[in-house]
């Protein structure tokens, strides 16, 4: 089964916390990462921009919309992936609560809609 | 074959035979499929040609039938020819200890934390306690379409996220505990006050916390739970009389309540105690445990039973736990001094459709010598029950009262 987890937190929150805490959690990803690809587990993975370089692409009736943001009122942004290949939920569960983000953020799991 | 026996054959091997296809076919929906077409077949050829041993027929028949249907299917192709090999599977039977681990794969899949509360319920009472979609909608209060959505949705969610169908390791079982204590104790109350109901569900609900207890030793909330379903159960054969209507609690014969399942549940009781993990389980048992040590209905204490209905509010707090609060303070202390807390319990409105609110409100009015409220409160008591025999016995009180 592959699972996507998206990883999402308070942009904010983390932007006022220093450069040293962020290289402290690069680090730690790296590791996870290094971890889950000894497990054969990793496929994917990689962090985002901030929410600010985010662009919107809507089309309606043939026409192309482009915006600036999301910037939704919502507390926690999208700020990475991993697309992970597990078992079942409960590995992809447990591999989930390994990402360093989810002790401050939060974690969400879905099954890719194609399984071979 | 009787109603009767057909409804008891569906509930003592629905249970163990789901979580047999679950194994096989690794899909809720399918399983069910099967066990269903099964239990047709069964139902067409029991009556001419009853089987010798009935739960081997159903395995190999439903064996026989994910066979057929899935000898094509590429995915299941493997499983299917291992299935044709094993000859001596065909001879397995249905029993409690060769099921046990199944039927706990299936609880913990119907109670994973993935699935809302709500989810885990009906799912349980539908695959785990075998009843139908009716009765699981009739139990929860809710429409048989929107039970059926709900099943659905739960069902897909198990499918299309892999939620697997297994023990939970020794380091997660410990979280995972609570919810499937949670999902067993309504699944025995749910069949509460439902005669055939009452015996299977009620069984079954206590042989899975009987078996929860050994995979997952020393929790005092798991032996306060299973002390409480004994107490329960010990009472069970003095609760209908012979045309099958309710005795309450206060008129029961108490010499027949059974004494093995009272010492047993006192020994269990007393055990989870000593582990000074107080729970709300253990609480409740505690209290069945006054009524079941006492000789007389005159003879309770209540003002015990209060006491510990007080430290049940400090632990866990909800309008029915303070009903029975205020209930017991009436009994340990007079029915004026209840009246003051059931005006401010009525006023939160949160127990305006249950039919116990009626029911101690009609009885702290007959108390007062209140006549024409208890009448209208037995009424409202009957409205709102959910249960044929809980309806007439408020009926019967109303009419009885008119009539004196």
């Amino acid at each position: 089964m592959k699972y996507l987890l998206m990883i999402y937190a308070n942009e904010a929150w983390e932007q006022q916390q220093g450069e040293s805490w962020d290289d402290a959690l690069v680090a730690r990803y790296n590791q996870v990462v290094e971890q889950l690809q000894q497990q054969n587990v990793f496929l994917d993975g990689k962090r985002l921009t901030p929410t600010e370089t985010a662009t919107t692409v809507k089309v309606r009736e043939g026409q192309t919309l482009v915006s600036d943001g999301p910037f939704a009122e919502t507390k926690e942004q999208l700020g990475g992936f991993f697309l992970v290949e597990c078992r079942d939920l409960d590995q992809a569960t447990e591999v989930a609560a390994m990402i360093p983000s989810a002790e401050y953020g939060s974690i969400e799991i879905r099954p890719l809609w194609y399984q071979e | 074959m009787s109603v009767t026996l057909l409804e008891s054959t569906y509930r003592q091997y629905s249970q163990p035979m789901l979580a047999y296809l679950l194994r096989l076919t690794e899909d809720l929906d399918q399983a069910q499929e099967i066990w269903h077409e099964t239990f047709l077949l069964a139902l067409q050829q029991w009556p001419q040609k009853p089987p010798e041993n009935p739960p081997a027929w159903l395995k190999i028949t439903a064996k026989n039938k994910f066979i057929d249907k899935y000898r094509h299917h590429k995915m299941t192709r493997e499983k299917v020819q291992q299935l044709v090999s094993e000859q001596q599977e065909a001879t397995d039977e249905l029993t409690d200890t060769q099921f046990g681990d199944e039927q706990l794969k299936l609880i913990f899949t119907c109670c994973h934390p993935a699935l809302e509360f709500d989810k885990q319920v009906a799912l349980t009472l539908n695959t785990v306690a075998g009843l139908t979609t009716a009765e699981v909608a009739q139990a929860l209060l809710l429409s048989q379409k929107t039970l059926e959505q709900r099943l659905t949705r739960a069902k897909r969610k198990i499918k299309q996220a892999a939620i697997p169908f297994v023990i939970p390791e020794p380091k997660h079982l410990l979280g995972r505990l609570n919810a499937v204590l949670k999902t067993l104790y309504l699944m025995f109350n749910s069949g509460a006050n439902q005669r055939e109901d009452t015996l299977e569900l009620q069984k079954n609900a206590c042989f899975l916390v009987r078996r929860l207890s050994r995979l997952i030793p020393h929790q005092a909330e798991t032996e306060g739970m299973l002390a409480l379903m004994l107490f329960h159960q010990a009472r069970q054969p003095a609760r209908f009389d012979t045309s099958g209507e309710i005795i309450p609690l206060s008129e029961q014969n108490r010499a027949l309540w059974h004494p093995d399942y009272i010492t047993e549940a006192h020994e269990i009781l007393k055990t989870a105690m000593q582990r000074q993990a107080l729970g709300v389980y253990q609480i409740q048992a505690a209290i069945q445990g006054v009524h079941c040590h006492t000789k007389q209905w005159s003879d309770t204490d209540w003002a015990e039973i209060e006491a510990l209905y007080r430290v049940h509010l400090n632990l866990d707090t909800s309008p029915v736990v303070e009903l029975n609060a205020i209930y017991a303070m009436s009994m340990s202390r007079g029915p004026e001094c209840a009246i003051a807390q059931l005006k401010q319990l009525e006023a939160s409105a949160a127990l305006a459709q249950y039919a116990p609110f009626y029911a101690v409100k009609a009885d702290i009015s007959l108390r007062l010598k209140n006549i024409p409220a208890a009448i209208e409160n037995f009424t409202l008591a009957e409205m709102f029950s959910s249960s044929s025999h809980e309806k007439n016995h408020f009926a019967r009180q109303a009419d009885a009262l008119r009539q004196a």
